[in-house]
Formats: structure tokens, C-alpha cells, sequence
């Protein structure tokens, strides 16, 4: 009974700590910002960036 | 009976007298769609089969639905007291039901009172029940050849089952035969339960109620069965416990999944502004043409930052319907200040189109957050005919860091040349929920297989139902 009530008080406090805190989400700022800098500071010029979730249709694929 | 009353079996077939064997035939069950085994008894010599209608097939099975026959809290010359009468178990029935070719047995213990009465215990199912004999006001089992008649009440005869018995102990009120029919009914009259049993030459009828296995083993059961019906109570409502606990904690994260879910609000002025940076321009891309449209909406404030918000952007057919077509689309929020230092202070469509021209290969990302996907429609042939799908709408979750003036920037690529207008780009603020959906999912898991455990724990060495 007891061991019972501590999993399910484990269980609901993660739930409730994973959702207040927003984890798992990505992130709009300064996260987003300084991955995709890093990532452009390796691009050599006039390389095309290519867009995450194109090139399905567009692809014809 | 059954092995200690060998001379009592039909073993031998009643169309040429030789030995009956075991054997099974296939056939094609409708429920279980599948072919399935069917015990019946075969004579060796000349092949006649009998099936669970016969005796000759209780004489052949009545060990196999007889073996577990020891498994009881009942046994021959036992007493015990309930209810303040003391009973003696004298002697036991064991009943097959003939519709079942697989095991489906019932036990009747035939018990006298002190005052040299006759009593039955009927153990089936793990439920006890008591009986007596009664003698009804008026019963006609006869005259209508769809029914019986019980004190006024009509029981059709559709409800009747047939048991033949199996096994046979004790000192019984006739002599029974292995295989021998008895035509029962069941049933309830002014909340009573009743049975009566039409043998070939003796009606008998009885009424009684349900006993509970811890009456009937603190009457009749030793120390050891005293025990494991402790130990199996005590399980099933530690494990009745649990399931409440994983079921209550489950309700109170449905509900806040719920709350969550509930808890959003739109972000007012979203499309007000915009800009339209190009419209319906021809690229090539893989040898392809198509067309792409730039929209800058904005400025709008999102007041909270840390917080979740969702964006949704949909193709709105009321404008222009997206028929057999694809459309590729990309939304990127732009931060305000970003975007001013980005376009050298100048906010003008001329500039902004220069900044959104390179925002892919800007070294200083002008946007915070990407999202793109593509809408869809289509239409075929398959093996269950004409079908027609499409894909208009496309949302996702983002954590927003801070407040602010933000603008969104929609790029929209195209099969055909389409209206920027038909496409609609929605933000709000929401709460996460994700979390409570899996906590649910977990915490009922966790409950219903408690629950049944509650159900099933047994130590007894046979079955007994729930009655916690």
C-alpha cells in the first residue's frame, strides 16, 4: 500500500515537474540562436542552407 | 464411482461391444476461427464415434473430468457447523455439462443435517451454494411443450442445460451412472434461487442461496485451507488497495491533463499586419518549377516568455481549396530588435526582402524558431476503391524564452501559383500535457493489472470467486 502510493506520488510529481518546467520542448531564444550560428559558421559562401522539412513534395519524393 | 467404481462404466460400444478409446476430430470452429480438437469416443473395433451426448463418451472421459476431484474444502464424512446446524458430507455428484466438450464440471455434496434432513452444496465456478429440498405450491413440467410451469411462473425450456455425470462418491439417495442425463433448470423467483432436476424417473427440486468460501471453510476446511483462504483474502485486498491507489492517482492526472489541456489562449492580432515580400515567383529546384510566396506578418507581443505556446499554420479553402496539389511551407519567428538590426534599421518591404532573401546563410540568425511541413492532397484507386486524403494543417509546441515584440515570416512553396491569403498562421499560449497522457497510460496499467490480481490471487488449490 504504501510502496504503492510512493510510485504513484513519483509518478505524478515527475509528471507534474516535466510539465510545469516544459521540458522535452524546443526551445524559442537564445538556444535556438547560438546552435544555428555555430552550425552557419562552418557553411562556406554561397553554400545554399538547406531547410530542415523540405524535400518531400518539393523534392519530389 | 469413476476409478473406484469400475463396473459401473459403459466402456464397451453398444453397437458391436468392443473397447472404446480416446480420440479427437478437427473441425472448424466459427468463434475461435480456427480448426479445433473435439474429444469423442471411439470404438476400436468398429469405428463408431460417440460424442458428450452419449454415455459411452462420460465412460471413456469421466477420469479426465474427474481428475481434479480432491480439490475441494468438501470431503466424505467431514462435518461442519453453519448457521448453527451441523452438517455431514455423506456423499458428491460431480456434473459435466453436456453442451462443453472441454471440462465444465460442477460438484453437488450431498450433506445431512442434525435433524436428519438432507442438504446440498453446490461448488461451481469457485461459488458455494446452499440448498434444500422444497416442495412447491404447484409445478407442471408436461402439458406446454415450451415451457414449465413453478408456482405460477413460466420458465421456458430453452433455459434448460443438461448435466451427466462424471463422478459419483458416498452414500447417495439413488444409484448413479456414469453418463447418466439430468435436465436442469435455474433460475430465480421472488429473489430466491432455485433448481430443478429431471432425471429419467425423479424430480427434484431445491432452493437455496450463495454461501461465502470464508463460512464455508471456517465450517468444513482444516488449518491448512483456514490458511491459504487468510492468505488469499489478505492479497486480494492488498492488491484491491493498490488498484485503488494507481486508479485514484490516474483520475487526478486525467484531470490535470484535462486542466492543461483546457488552459490555452490564442494570441490576439497574429495576421493583422502583414507584408507580402513575393508572391507566387517561379524557382526551380531539381529540374522543378514552382512558386513561392513570401508573407512577414507583424508586429505582434507575446507577453510571456518561459512559457509553452503552440503555432498552427493551416490552409484555409474558404480563400482557395488545395485540390490534388502539394504546398511546402516554412514559418520562422523572428524577434523584433533582430530583425530591425538585421535590415540596418530600414523596415521597409525592399529591405526586408534583402534580410529574408539570405536568412539562411546569415552568419547572426535573424529568427528564434523554425517550423516547417507541407499540405497536401491527393486521390487514387486501391484495393477498396476511390480514395481521396489531404493534409491541411500542421501545429507544434515551443518553449518562447522571452517576451516581446516578435514578427512571423511564412515562405510558402507551391506546385500551381496559390494566394498567400489562403494560408493561416495561428499562435497561442498552451500548457503541457504530454506528460500527464503517459503518467495516465502508466498509472492505469498499474491499476488494472492490480485489479486483476485482486481478482485472480489464489492460494487455494482450486478456484474461488471474488468475495472481498
Amino acid at each position: 500500500m504504501i510502496r504503492s502510493i510512493l510510485i504513484a506520488a513519483l509518478l505524478m510529481g515527475g509528471g507534474f515537474a516535466l510539465s510545469t518546467f516544459n521540458v522535452g520542448y524546443s526551445t524559442a531564444g537564445e538556444k535556438y540562436i547560438s546552435k544555428h550560428r555555430e552550425e552557419r559558421k562552418t557553411l562556406r559562401p554561397g553554400y545554399y542552407y538547406g531547410r530542415a522539412g523540405y524535400g518531400g513534395f518539393r523534392g519530389g519524393k | 464411482m469413476g476409478t473406484d467404481n469400475p463396473d459401473l462404466k459403459a466402456l464397451k460400444c453398444s453397437k458391436c461391444g468392443g473397447d472404446l478409446v480416446k480420440s479427437y476430430r478437427t473441425e472448424y470452429d466459427d468463434e475461435e476461427e480456427e480448426n479445433v480438437s473435439i474429444p469423442t469416443a471411439k470404438c476400436s473395433a468398429c469405428g463408431q464415434e460417440y460424442n458428450q451426448k452419449t454415455e459411452e463418451y462420460y465412460g471413456v472421459f469421466a477420469d479426465d473430468l474427474s481428475s481434479d476431484r480432491d480439490n475441494s474444502v468438501f470431503r466424505l464424512g467431514i462435518k461442519g457447523t453453519l448457521k448453527d446446524i451441523e452438517y455431514e458430507i455423506i456423499g458428491r455428484i460431480r456434473y459435466q455439462d453436456e453442451d462443453e466438450w472441454e471440462k465444465s464440471t460442477w460438484d453437488e455434496w450431498f450433506a445431512v443435517s442434525a435433524d436428519g434432513t438432507y442438504h446440498y452444496f453446490v461448488e461451481e465456478d469457485g461459488e458455494v451454494h446452499s440448498y434444500e429440498d422444497y416442495t412447491p405450491g404447484s409445478i407442471d413440467l408436461e402439458s406446454d411443450p415450451g415451457s414449465i410451469e413453478f408456482e405460477g411462473k413460466k420458465i421456458s425450456r430453452d433455459e434448460a442445460y443438461v448435466g451427466r455425470i462424471v463422478f459419483a462418491e458416498g452414500e447417495l439417495p439413488w444409484k448413479p451412472e456414469i453418463g447418466e442425463p439430468a435436465t436442469m433448470y435455474d433460475f430465480r423467483k421472488d429473489g430466491v434461487k432455485y433448481t430443478i432436476e429431471h432425471s429419467e424417473d425423479e424430480v427434484s427440486i431445491t432452493r437455496g442461496e450463495k454461501i461465502s468460501y470464508k463460512d464455508v471453510v471456517n465450517a468444513f476446511g482444516g488449518e491448512k485451507e483456514k490458511g491459504r483462504y487468510r492468505e488469499t483474502m489478505t492479497m486480494r485486498t492488498t492488491y484491491r488497495r493498490r488498484a485503488f491507489v494507481y486508479m485514484a492517482g490516474c483520475a487526478v492526472a486525467f484531470i490535470l491533463a484535462a486542466v492543461s489541456c483546457l488552459n490555452s489562449s490564442p494570441v490576439a492580432g497574429i495576421m493583422e499586419k502583414r507584408t507580402d515580400l513575393a508572391a507566387n515567383t517561379v524557382i526551380t529546384e531539381n529540374g522543378q518549377s514552382m512558386y513561392q510566396s513570401e508573407v512577414l506578418f507583424g508586429p505582434f507581443e507575446l507577453k510571456k516568455g518561459d512559457a509553452l505556446y503552440n503555432a498552427q499554420v493551416s490552409v484555409n479553402e474558404s480563400v482557395q481549396k488545395l485540390s490534388l496539389e502539394w504546398q511546402s511551407f516554412r514559418l520562422l519567428l523572428v524577434p523584433g530588435d533582430r530583425l530591425l538590426k538585421a535590415a540596418n534599421g530600414r523596415m521597409t518591404p525592399a529591405a526586408l526582402r534583402d534580410v529574408f532573401d539570405e536568412v539562411d546563410a546569415l552568419t547572426e540568425p535573424v529568427e528564434c524558431y523554425a517550423m516547417s511541413g507541407d499540405f497536401w492532397d491527393e486521390e487514387g484507386h486501391d484495393d477498396e476503391g476511390y480514395w481521396h486524403e489531404s493534409d491541411l494543417s500542421l501545429d507544434d509546441d515551443f518553449v518562447l524564452e522571452k517576451p516581446g515584440s516578435y514578427y512571423a515570416y511564412l515562405e510558402l512553396t507551391s506546385q500551381k501559383p496559390r494566394s498567400a491569403q489562403a494560408v493561416e498562421v495561428k499562435l497561442e499560449r498552451s500548457s503541457s500535457f504530454r506528460y500527464y497522457i503517459i503518467i495516465i497510460v502508466i498509472l492505469a496499467s498499474l491499476g488494472f493489472y492490480n485489479r486483476a490480481k485482486a481478482r485472480s490471487y489464489n492460494a487455494m488449490p482450486f478456484a474461488m470467486s471474488n468475495e472481498g
